[in-house]
Order: structure tokens, then sequence, then C-alpha cells
């Protein structure tokens, strides 16, 4: 299963509408919109999806390095290389965590997945090192289960694994098909997980 | 992609309106007097409902049809919140215009701040998000089952914006980690008093700048084209301006420190096994003390109660709102065939106790 980059586009070509929607568009100087419009056409053209850009490399190396130092983990290849395509995004109360960026919190793009989960594991003790939280919504937690090495889906009120899929690509594609309101009922066949627990 | 929904949705149907209508007057009703929202200055706006529940059988029909209703109704409840006068002009305060604009689409609000970047990087956007969250979780039985979870006196539309590790815009976590999450967790299979965050809004936080008066609140909705608030709403965002002292509000610095512990807990020093668990255990026992020092006597945390002689630290405005009763307008779940219907109203059935009763 691989990322669906059709979805990525579709997810790119939303931002952009909103964007040019956007309160913030319209009061940017014609200068300022006239550059900023050259710089999502010039991503385009370096084959960046504007505005849902993937990251860079050594922005995946620092945060491969700090989940290492800091969770002391290493993070799933396959997350890696989802970053090379796109570096976390938040739509539509779904959120994939991106890297961390070498960046003051305040200039950081959103949710970045070294701080999230120290934040995570802090909240919620029992989920240290049995969860790299991977992402999130309303309704569940998107996580890499650290022992079982599957991709799951908590329940964000009971914790409980909910589903699992087989591949991190594709527990993405469902999250941009959660972000992008796509029905998924009939096309999701992620197996229900067994019975297991989170212990306390 | 032709499966995507990013086109005009159909209008919510009336029982959803009806059912947002209805969720107005309950919050109305939970806090008549404005002085309560400034009660607890670290929390302002925010009393502790208390209700008793069980936790639900996560595998069993109620939790998974819960879950269910609540995905089929969440962008109906958005169009049907923006769609009412007082929701639309409490949303253009809370989530600005393009947050309005989003929700008529059914999506969460989120408002577009920044594109800088530099040279070497690619454009993107600094967002402020917005998610729906549950009050009483979705996870607890309560006397109005589903119809009482899943009705928009349930909901909260809170920040959850989180740059890097910086949580100071991200209150439902902190409400999450610090009040709700300990009294979840390891909770006995029994029916318990469970003391659920219920914000005064159906946005949280209400504003995102300060009100020194009551005209310059009105000035502002003017120039958002919104007709003033009814002097209650008006009171009681001003009260809530008034405890942040007329600046945005951010989670307090000092609640922060439980976001960032277990990384201090967990350093290089306390990789063996045996260290680890300890630091793990240290934290959990951290995170109990802190939930205390909010929680009453007969509140469970960890599977714990509390005990008789457990007085709270911090007075937060305790209600028994009795919003789990079953609601005066149920939400319909949303099937295929009643999709569409916008005008057929749902005959009301009787209210269980709407009264509300509030200690301090």
């Amino acid at each position: 299963m691989h990322l669906k980059t059709e979805l990525l586009r579709e997810l790119s070509d939303l931002f952009v509408g909103d964007l040019r929607a956007s309160q913030y568009y319209h009061q940017l100087s014609p200068e300022d919109r006239t550059t900023l419009e050259n710089r999502l056409a010039g991503d385009a053209a370096r084959g960046s999806r504007p505005l849902v850009p993937g990251a860079l490399p050594e922005d995946i190396e620092r945060t491969e390095q700090a989940a290492h130092d800091e969770l002391g983990i290493d993070l799933p290849t396959e997350l890696l290389d989802i970053f090379a395509e796109v570096d976390g995004f938040s739509e539509n109360g779904v959120s994939l965590y991106g890297t961390d960026q070498d960046l003051p919190d305040e200039q950081t793009y959103g949710p970045t997945i070294v701080a999230e989960n120290l934040s995570l594991w802090s909240a919620m003790p029992e989920t240290a090192e049995k969860y790299l939280f991977i992402g999130d919504s309303d309704l569940w937690y998107f996580a890499f289960d650290l022992e079982s090495k599957q991709f799951v889906v908590l329940s964000r009120s009971t914790l409980e694994p909910v589903h699992s899929f087989g591949s991190a690509a594709e527990m993405i594609n469902d999250m941009l098909m959660q972000a992008l309101r796509i029905n998924s009922e009939e096309g999701n066949a992620s197996p229900p997980v067994p019975n297991k627990t989170v212990n306390g | 992609m032709s499966a995507s929904k990013n086109h005009p949705p159909p209008p919510p149907r009336q029982e959803m309106i009806d059912a947002v209508a209805e969720a107005i007057r309950d919050f109305e009703k939970l806090a008549p007097d404005p002085e309560i929202v400034g009660a607890c200055p670290q929390l302002p706006g925010i009393i502790l409902d208390r209700v008793l529940g069980r936790p639900l059988d996560r595998k069993g029909e109620e939790y998974q049809a819960t879950i269910k209703d609540y995905d089929k109704i969440r962008e109906e409840y958005f169009q049907a919140l923006v769609s009412h006068p007082i929701g639309r002009t409490l949303a253009l305060l809370a989530v600005g215009p393009d947050g309005v604009k989003l929700m008529e689409a059914g999506r969460s609000p989120s408002t577009l701040t920044d594109t800088t970047a530099p040279p070497e990087r690619a454009v993107r956007g600094r967002r402020v998000n917005y998610n729906c969250h549950h009050i009483i979780p979705k996870s607890v039985a309560v006397t109005g089952g589903r119809a009482a979870v899943n009705h928009p006196s349930n909901f909260v539309i809170a920040n959850t914006t989180r740059r890097g590790r910086d949580q100071s815009q991200n209150p439902h976590h902190f409400w999450h980690s610090l009040l709700l999450h300990p009294q979840t967790h390891n909770a006995p299979n029994a029916e318990i008093p469970i003391y659920v965050v219920r914000p005064l809004f159906p946005f949280y936080p209400p504003i995102t700048q300060g009100f020194k008066s009551a005209e310059a609140l009105r000035e502002h909705l003017k120039n958002l084209g919104a007709p003033p608030l009814p002097e209650a709403w008006e009171n009681r965002i001003l009260a809530f301006s008034k405890t942040t002292g007329h600046r945005a509000y951010s989670v307090p610095k000092e609640f922060h420190e439980i976001t960032r512990a277990f990384g201090e807990l967990y350093s290089k020093a306390n990789r063996e096994d045996s260290a680890n668990t300890a630091a793990r255990d240290a934290l959990a026992r951290k995170v109990e003390e802190l939930s205390a020092q909010w929680l009453p006597g007969d509140a469970y945390i960890n599977g714990r109660q509390l005990g008789p002689d457990h007085v709270p630290k911090n007075k937060l405005p305790i209600v028994d709102s009795n919003l789990t009763a079953v609601p005066e307008t149920p939400v319909p779940t949303k099937t295929k065939s009643n999709r569409k219907r916008t005008q057929t109203r749902m005959t009301a059935g009787p209210k269980v106790g709407a009264g509300t009763s509030m200690k301090v």
C-alpha cells in the first residue's frame, strides 16, 4: 500500500482555496499577495504540493535523532518515508504530526511528533513506550504499537485499539480521507484489533 | 476523488437546528450569574459538572453506535450552530469569519494566521485549529444514553492549536490530561461520580481578544457584521475578558509542566528498565497529585476515590447540570433516508429535569 498522492493533491487544492478565501490573504498588500502566489507556483514547479510540502531531509534526520534521544525509540522507516512526502497536516479536526524542525515554537507549523509524544506520554503515562502517537482527531489517536509493530487506531476516550492497518501509508490514507470527508465506510477493510488493552 | 465531500453539503435537518437551539438555552441556564465565569481564574468560564456514569463496554453496541452516530452528525452540527443567531455571533467572536465559513461548509473551524517561510523552504500555513469534543466522554454511559452524549448540549468546539512544544493554545489537552483522563483511567466498572469539564460557552476560548466594555464588544460585532448579543451573553463574555485581563486566553504556564514532565523524568540516566519504570510511576503520581488539587472527595483518580476528608486546593464551581437526561430535542441518527430532510420536525419528548443546581 502506497500513500495516495491524489489525496495529498486534493488536500493541497483545498488549502490553497482556503488561503485565497481567507481574511489573511485579502489583508495582504498586492505586492505581498503576488510574492506569495509566485512562491506557491515555484513550490509546485519544484514538485512540491503547495501548502502541503514534504519535510526537508535535515528535518527528518533531526527528528529521528530527537526521537532517539528524548523518547528512546527509533522512528519506523515507513514513517520517515512518509515525512518526505507530507510533513504533517491539520484539517477538519484530523492532525498528522510533522517533523520537529529547528524553529522557535511560535514559528512551528503545527503539532510535531516528538513534542506531541512527550506531551501525551506525560499526560497518560500508561501509554509511554507502548505507543508512538502519529496523529489524532476528535475521535481517535493514530499510533504505532511499539511492541507489535502495527499501525493502530486508538479510541481517544478509552485508549483502546479499535483498528489496525497493514502499513503506515494505509493509515495515513485513512486519515487523509477523514480530513477530506471522503466516505470510507464501504472501502475500509481495516481488521479489528484483537482483545488488548493499555495497562495502567 | 469522486467521493470527496468538498462541495456544499445539504442544509442541516430541522431536528439538528432545534437541538442546537436547546443547547444554547442549556448554556444560558447553566450560569445565570456571569460572576461564575471568573470564579476560578486559572480556568475561566469552566465549571465541573458532576455526572453519574459507568464506563461503557468498549466493544459493546452502545459505545460503537455512539461513535458512528457522532461521526454522521458532526458536520451538520457545525452548520446548525452557525445558522443559530446567537451561535453564529459567538462563532464570529471565537473563530472569526474564516472559521464561520468553514463551519457553514460542515468543516471544523480554523483561521490562517501566517504563511511566511524562509526562501529555502516551501510555503506552509500557520493556522489556529479547533476541534469538536464531547463534554461527557463517549465512553461513559449516562441516563440519557446516546441521545444525551451525542447532543449539541454535550459538545464544545475548543482550540487545539499546537506549535511544537507549546501547548498554551490547547485547553482541551489541559482539561483532558489534568481532570478527565485521571478519572476515567482504571475507573471501577460501576456507576461512579465523574466531574466533567463543562465550558460555559459553545466555543472555548470564547474570544480571541479582550473587551473592556459592552460598547467595545458591540463595536467589534458591528465590524464583523453581527448583531449585538443578548445582555446575558454580553455579560458572560465581558466576565471572561475581565478574568483573562482583557487578553487572549492561554493555558496557565504552570500547567505546561505536566506536558514536559516525561521528557525531564525520562532522561538518558533513566533508560534502564527499573529506573524507567520508577520514572513512569513517579510521573503518574505527579499527575494524580495535581488532579487531586481540583477534584472533590467523591471523585475517583486512577481507580481510587479521594475520600471524604479530601479538600481540593482550587475551587472550581461545581454543578449538577442534569444534562445527562434525555434531551428535549434528541438528534435522530442520520440515515440515507432522512439525510436530506430539512423541514420535518421531530415530536419533542418531555424534558426530564432541566433544573440546574450550582455549588461553588
